[in-house]
């Protein structure tokens, strides 16, 4: 990794804007370490006093270490003892004239980041934190034309210790450490402000590449939302970064790492509100100085837009059985609207659509997204979705969305009546054993589609003519020709069957259903049925309406009160016999 | 047409007033005699006045149409004759208007009413001549009035005398004197001959020779003689009470004789004591004595308040009782079916009234008139049919009339208690049989249902529930009698009636579990609505108290007596009878709080699993809706579908609802898919080793991985079928061993399985249902599985599980047909032809064909008001006009008296002033001539 250099002698001269830090109000770590706030003051202090630079007013940290001393034991005196040695350091390493007093210094306070108290690693990270960025602010990790050669050999070693010192933090932001983040970004702030090469616009995205992927590999998901949801989210900039980063980070992981999966999806499932024009973009908050080119790629929805679907396509091609039903259910609304060329999901959709179950069901969307607006051509489409219809579809809670898609693919009176029917009767079948719920969806459904197709009501009344053989017809019945196992729906012959299935729904339990189910049996008078109105029924809906229910009169009341209810009776007598109301219970039950 | 001249002539023929009309000579004279001359003259005027009037032709005001419309349209107002209606207005006004104008701030006034003053026909002659003989007229009666002179003259007044008539009559007429004045018309008594006369001729009885006096003395005689006939028929009625006085002790003993109808006791009591003693009443009587007869007359009053005997009921035979019973039962079979299917209850409700169903509002409902507390009816109904014990019980009903009245709780309590002992104790007697209760129950229900008719029976019949409940064989419930009769008295007779399950279980608290069924029996006795007005109220909170009860036993961790729990659960049926409100509601909420649990993934208890048993019986679950079972059937649903077989305790909590699905549709026979699904599930759950295929469409999420359910025993297992025992499976300290668990459950799937199959038998899509279950039965039978089931149960699979599943699917498949559901008659085509009214009109107004029947009534209404409104201002607008005529015409007349009074006046005065004038000059002229 290497920092690129450049003479920029206009940077120099250019006078440095302040910058205002503002300290995010919320903390990542229980115990909070102050990022060391590192005003103009602070940096341009000329000769910094060792003991007083840390306690300097605007210092917050300073408080919060003083109650650590007080409340601490032994330990504290040491800290104290690192912080003094700490601040020395820094003070060498600023002051440094020769390049090998300056590593040297620098190398000490390095190999502190390797200390096993974690306290005295954060210190150090924040001292070093501090001590990079006032180099940085004066030059002195940058070439300048003006530098001798001791000073260029300063930068380069300089340099050299500050990758180190990103590598070092990298490691402590994988082990979830909240000041680290507050840290890096710190100085990814001070590096666009200070290492600009040349123009006006820079944004160090070698540093933030290490931050990303480093927090992607960290196992704690708490410092992956703060990450999102302080920066990701809210800034345009750094948004947009990410976005170009993760295609290339992405490249290099291996696909079995679940972590960085889950850690990147996280990111992304909760990126809500991506910008659809230029105009919001320009609204947007940025983490550093905005260009000042108004055409800046930065303001462009294209530039946004390309890295998104870019970084989209390389999360997709990542293996994550357990997320993908989340994803599939955003991927409609929130993903193929923004990007440029949603074809390019094709393939994800065909595959997960091809696994079959509630996967596919739920891909089953986006493909017809793809279909309807973007052209795409998907052969054995409707064998696919007769697949789809199988033993669990009732029963799942996506039953109404997929009820939804389904009346609009079969909406066509142009399919042949041939397909309709195979629906139709496969419905039929599932109903038998679903729950009143459901029942109450395909009805009004199978009678909208009779409508459509007339020639499948012949799966309700079907008189038998002179081709029928009535003598085998008496010996063995009428053979239903529906072959439930054929998975082409052109050719499980359910037009020349009936549908029983309805018949027999009309004694179901419920009455409501079992109402509903004699629409079949009346005659075709109304239009359509809006299918609105049976989609999201559920046991609770339906209880709810039987309690609401007000009657007025007397619920009835059995008459006969039996003399047996939990025991069989001794002796059966004429009475009984007229009453005949067997008790069920008994024949599986002993009360005794 | 006929030219003007002709049509003149043919008017003023008809008129009468030319030529010479064809009359009969007879009504020429009577036309005559009617007419006097002036009429005729008068008539024939307005005859000539009126055809002079249709023949001007300055009268007829026509407007010219200007373009004829086809369709002969009639115009309004076209041909008029404006001076006419003009005349006929200024005609009305005169007569009205002015009238009232004239009357204008004038106070009072003299209305002329003299004999012909309105009748123009009167000639002034005549109507003085007739003024002039009335005057006279009325003078002559005058005199008639006041002549006391005349002796034979006697006041009356309808021909009857003054004297006879009763003394306010005569009062009221005093006053009349005044009247004289009045119109001669008026017909008055006191009036005079003519109307004397007429009144004879009315009378038309005696001839006209005899004498107005002597009529009188006629009817004064008659009269009296009615009189003293009266009196003497009242004299001999008197007699004949006094005899029958003296002789009503000997009929009073002669009725108290008779054996075959017992006279209500307490009367006969008094009478039959003071037996002699009326006798020596009577004597003081006869001497003088008073007392008697008010004693007399209590005695009388008294009876009029005793119950009225009635016949009794003939006591039915057996196969009457038996009839009545089946008939009954049949009606209630026939009212079920109806709900089961559906259909409106309102039929139903007719079946009711003319029935004798509708139990629930008589058995507690004190309509009918003053109510006997349950003892007394016992003794009645007892009477009925005394034969052995009847003197016993007459001895029971007067210790108990005399209990009545002290009304102490302590004496109902016992009194309740007693008829149930001795009726009990009678049955024994009557058949010596160990299952006596038994008998007496089944009996009672009869009872129950056929003699509901009257309010007393259905109160009785609710006892009897209450009896039944202690009537049980199981010897610890027997104890109301076994109490009594050992004289144990542990148990208090009262108890008050609990109003939370706090207070009840306080009450419980000191006695056995075993007393329950007995406190509960006392406590129903003891408030039973007919003893209180509130105890209604309380009876139904009792209610509620027993349900909670029955869910606090059922989840106790130990096993309770089942058949106390079995009391209570009557109990609860038998309140839910009275009250099928209150009970209701509870049962839902219940129910809600279950359909929550389930949502929240928390543990059911055994109290749920009772009230859904407890409800399959309180309620008819065969109803297509009911406010109960519908949710009911909805919360099992719930629970069979979010509930998976995972593990052995849901199994069995799963078995049992599947059961009590397969009781709730023991009638209906309705689907339900959540059941089957449930039992599909389980026993593929059991089976020893999986299936290749999963057949049929019920969802196989979640017991995939579930292989620790799997039986695992081997065919040499001991095995012995048996049914679930509910004190061992869902009571958690108890689950026996697992394996022989899960066998026990396989089999009870299987057989549920096959009783869902024999429900649903004619189904029409049975192949479609049972399919799962045959594949699941038949690879319960493969080699694989054999080996781990015990022998038991892999014969009782393939001889008598499979065996009638495949023999109903065979069926099934034999009489299988495609559905014919739509042998409808095909819709009109619906046709829509232009409307065409051969009524049409152009004269109608066109808001007249409006369709909107309301819109047209309304523009109709609009309309008129219109015309009214103006027809009222242009009426106005005449009035006023006509009012300024007239005053102008007063001013005129006024100017113009007074002009002519100041001229004479003037020339009155210039006249004078001319004459002294004339006088001065003549007197100067003398003066100058001197």
């Amino acid at each position: 990794m290497a920092i690129p250099t450049s003479n920029g002698a206009s940077s120099s001269s250019k006078k440095r804007k302040r910058v205002a830090v503002e300290e995010p109000t919320r903390r990542p770590k229980p115990r909070p370490k102050d990022v060391p706030v590192v005003t103009k003051a602070v940096i341009l202090r000329p000769a910094p006093k060792p003991k007083k630079t840390a306690s300097s007013p605007s210092d917050g940290s300073d408080d919060d270490d003083d109650e650590d001393m007080e409340s601490g034991s032994d330990e504290e005196n040491d800290i104290a003892g690192h912080q003094v040695e700490m601040l020395q350091l820094e003070e060498e390493i600023i002051n440094a004239k020769t390049a090998t007093a300056r590593t040297k210094a620098l190398g000490t306070l390095l190999k502190k980041l390797e200390d096993e108290s974690e306290e005295v690693v954060i210190m150090t990270a924040v001292g070093l934190c501090r001590t990079f960025c006032r180099l940085m602010s004066r030059n002195q990790l940058t070439r300048q034309k003006d530098h001798s050669p001791e000073e260029l050999k300063m930068v380069k070693e300089g340099k050299e210790a500050y990758i180190n010192y990103l590598n070092n933090l990298g490691s402590l932001l994988e082990g979830g450490e909240g000041t680290s983040l507050k840290l890096a970004m710190r100085l990814l702030k001070e590096e666009s402000i200070h290492m600009k090469p040349s123009e006006d616009y820079y944004f160090p995205f070698l540093t933030y590449g290490l931050i990303i992927k480093y927090i992607l590999f960290s196992d704690s998901s708490d410092l992956v939302t703060v990450f999102a949801t302080e920066y990701v989210y809210e800034n345009l900039d750094l948004r947009l970064e990410f976005f170009k980063a993760i295609p290339n980070i992405s490249k290099d992981v291996p696909a079995s790492n679940t972590t960085f999966s889950e850690n990147l999806c996280s990111i992304l499932y909760e990126l809500k509100g991506f910008p659809t024009t230029s105009e919001e973009l320009a609204d947007s908050a940025l983490y550093i100085s905005a260009p000042s080119k108004k055409k800046h790629p930065l303001f462009q929805i294209t530039t946004h837009q390309r890295y998104f679907q870019e970084t989209w396509l390389a999360f997709l091609s990542r293996p994550l059985p357990s997320k993908q039903r989340d994803i599939l259910t955003i991927l409609p609304k929130r993903i193929i609207p923004h990007f440029p060329n949603p074809r390019l999901l094709m393939d994800y959709l065909t595959d997960t659509y091809n696994t079959g179950g509630v996967t596919a069901l739920l891909a089953l969307q986006g493909l017809f997204n793809l279909m309807m607006s973007h052209n795409l051509d998907y052969p054995n489409f409707f064998p696919k979705l007769y697949a789809l219809l199988d033993k669990d579809l009732m029963h799942v809670k996506y039953r109404s969305r997929f009820f939804r898609l389904l009346e609009l693919f079969l909406n066509s009176s142009h399919l042949p009546a041939v397909l309709v029917a195979s629906f139709v009767k496969r419905m039929a079948r599932l109903c038998l054993s679903a729950p009143p719920s459901a029942i109450v969806i395909v009805i009004p459904f199978a009678y909208n589609l009779m409508r459509l197709h007339p020639t499948c009501t012949f799966m309700l009344h079907r008189v038998l003519g002179k081709e029928v053989n009535y003598e085998t017809l008496r010996k063995d019945g009428f053979v239903d020709p529906f072959n439930e196992e054929e998975v082409d729906p052109m050719k499980t012959g359910a037009l020349d069957s009936s549908l029983w299935e309805f018949e027999t729904l009309q004694s179901h339990y419920h009455p409501n259903v079992a109402t509903l189910a004699k629409i079949l049996s009346e005659q075709f008078t109304k239009q359509q049925y809006n299918m609105e109105d049976f989609l999201d029924h559920s046991y609770t809906s339906m209880l709810e309406a039987e309690m609401e229910k007000k009657t007025t009169k007397d619920p009835v009341v059995e008459y006969i009160v039996p003399k047996k209810i939990l025991y069989t009776e001794d002796k059966k007598d004429d009475d009984s016999q007229l009453i005949s109301r067997e008790n069920v219970l008994l024949d599986f039950w002993d009360f005794e | 047409m006929p030219s003007q001249l002709k049509r003149l002539r043919e008017s003023l023929k008809n008129a009468g007033v030319i030529g010479q009309p064809q009359k009969s000579k007879k009504a020429k004279k009577r036309a005559r005699q009617n007419k006097s001359g002036q009429d005729a003259k008068l008539s024939r005027e307005a005859a000539l006045e009126s055809i002079r009037e249709e023949f001007n032709p300055f009268e007829i005001k026509k407007t010219k149409e200007k373009f004829s419309v086809a369709g002969g349209r009639k115009v309004k107002g076209t041909v008029g004759k404006p001076s006419l209606s003009k005349q006929i207005g200024e005609d009305n006004r005169r007569k009205t208007l002015l009238v009232e104008m004239q009357q204008k701030n004038k106070v009072g006034g003299i209305i002329d009413r003299r004999f012909g003053e309105n009748d123009p026909t009167m000639a002034p002659e005549d109507k003085m001549l007739e003024r002039f003989t009335r005057e006279q007229q009325k003078r002559s009666f005058k005199s008639d009035i006041f002549n006391l002179e005349d002796d034979e003259e006697i006041l009356t007044h309808y021909g009857q005398s003054l004297g006879s008539l009763p003394a306010e009559d005569f009062n009221e007429d005093m006053g009349s004197d005044d009247d004289i004045l009045r119109p001669a018309k008026r017909t008055h008594p006191l009036d005079g001959e003519l109307e004397s006369e007429d009144e004879q001729g009315e009378d038309g009885g005696p001839p006209k020779k005899k004498s107005k006096a002597e009529v009188m003395k006629e009817v004064i005689m008659k009269s009296k003689l009615h009189k003293y006939e009266r009196q003497k028929e009242k004299e001999a009625d008197e007699d004949l009470r006094d005899e029958l006085d003296a002789q009503l002790g000997d009929i009073r003993a002669l009725l108290a004789g008779i054996p075959a109808r017992p006279p209500p006791p307490k009367p006969a009591a008094t009478n039959t004591a003071t037996n002699g003693a009326v006798h020596a009443d009577r004597a003081a009587q006869i001497n003088g004595g008073l007392d008697v007869d008010s004693k007399y007359d209590t005695s009388v009053r008294e009876m009029t308040y005793d119950r009225r005997s009635k016949p009794a009921d003939r006591t039915k035979s057996a196969e009457e009782l038996a009839e009545q019973r089946a008939a009954q039962l049949e009606k209630l079979e026939r009212s079920r079916q109806k709900r089961m299917r559906g259909e409106e209850e309102s039929s139903d409700e007719d079946e009711n009234e003319e029935g004798e169903e509708p139990l629930s509002d008589d058995e507690f409902g004190l309509g009918k008139g003053i109510k006997l507390a349950p003892d007394e009816k016992e003794f009645v109904h007892g009477d009925s049919d005394s034969d052995g014990n009847g003197s016993e019980e007459e001895e029971d009903s007067e210790s108990e009339g005399g209990e009545e009245q002290d009304e102490e709780e302590d004496d109902i309590e016992l009194e309740a208690e007693e008829p149930s002992h001795t009726r009990q104790t009678r049955r024994r007697d009557l058949d010596n049989d160990d299952a006596y209760s038994d008998d007496y129950q089944s009996d009672d229900d009869a009872d129950a249902i056929v003699d509901d008719e009257d309010a007393e029976d259905a109160t009785e019949s609710e006892g009897d529930d209450l009896m039944e409940s202690d009537a049980e064989p199981s010897d610890g419930i027997k104890d109301a009698t076994a109490d009594t009769a050992d004289g144990n008295t542990a148990l208090p007779f009262t108890f008050p009636c609990p109003q939370t399950h706090q207070e009840f279980l306080k009450v419980i608290s000191k006695y056995k579990i075993e007393d329950l069924p007995t406190i509960v029996k006392r406590i129903r006795v003891l408030h039973h609505p007919s003893l209180g007005p509130d105890n209604k109220a309380k009876l139904s909170n009792f209610m509620l108290v027993i349900f909670d009860h029955i869910i606090y036993l059922a989840d106790l961790p130990t096993v309770p007596p089942m058949n106390v729990l079995e009391i209570l659960l009557r109990h609860l049926h038998s309140l839910s009878k009275e009250f099928p409100q209150a009970s209701a509601s509870r049962f839902r909420e219940h129910l809600q709080r279950l359909f929550d649990r389930i949502g929240q993934r928390k543990k059911t208890k055994r109290s749920d699993l009772i009230v859904l048993t407890a409800l399959s019986f309180i309620y008819p679950t065969s109803d297509h809706f009911h406010p109960v079972v519908t949710p009911a059937m909805l919360v099992i649903s719930r629970w069979l579908s979010s509930n998976v077989p995972t593990s052995v305790e849901t199994m069995v909590q799963g078995c049992y609802m599947v059961t009590l699905c397969l009781q709730y549709q023991r009638l209906s026979k309705r689907l339900i898919p959540e059941a089957l699904n449930y039992i599909y599930q389980s026993l593929v759950t059991l089976s020893p080793t999986s299936l290749s295929k999963i057949p049929g469409s019920f969802p196989t999420h979640g017991i995939e991985s579930t292989p620790n359910l799997r039986i695992s025993g081997s065919s040499k297992d001991k095995f012995e079928l048996s049914k679930l025992k509910f004190r061992e499976t869902l009571y958690p300290d108890s689950i026996p061993d697992t394996t022989n668990l899960k066998v026990v459950l396989a089999y009870a799937f299987i057989q549920q399985a096959v009783s869902f199959a024999r429900l649903y038998a004619s189904k029409t899509a049975f192949l479609e249902i049972t399919k799962p279950a045959s594949v699941i039965l038949s690879h319960l039978t493969s080699p694989a599985c054999i080996k781990s089931l015990p022998k038991v149960l892999s014969t009782y699979i393939k001889e008598e599980a499979l065996l009638e599943l495949d023999q109903l699917r065979a069926h099934a498949q034999k009489f299988r047909r495609p559905l014919e559901l739509h042998h409808h008659r095909p819709l009109p085509i619906p046709a829509n032809y232009p409307k065409f009214d051969e009524e049409y009109s152009l004269d109608r107004h066109k808001s007249s064909y409006d369709p909107d029947r309301e819109r047209k009534e309304l523009s109709k209404l609009k309309a008129e008001h219109k015309k009214e409104r103006k027809g009222a201002m242009r009426e106005l607008r005449k009035d006023s006009q006509f009012i300024a005529r007239e005053k102008l015409k007063e001013r005129k007349v006024a100017d113009q008296e007074y002009h002519d009074k100041m001229k004479r006046i003037v020339s009155m005065i210039q006249n004078e002033e001319g004459a002294a004038t004339n006088a001065y000059e003549r007197e100067r002229s003398k003066r100058s001539k001197k």
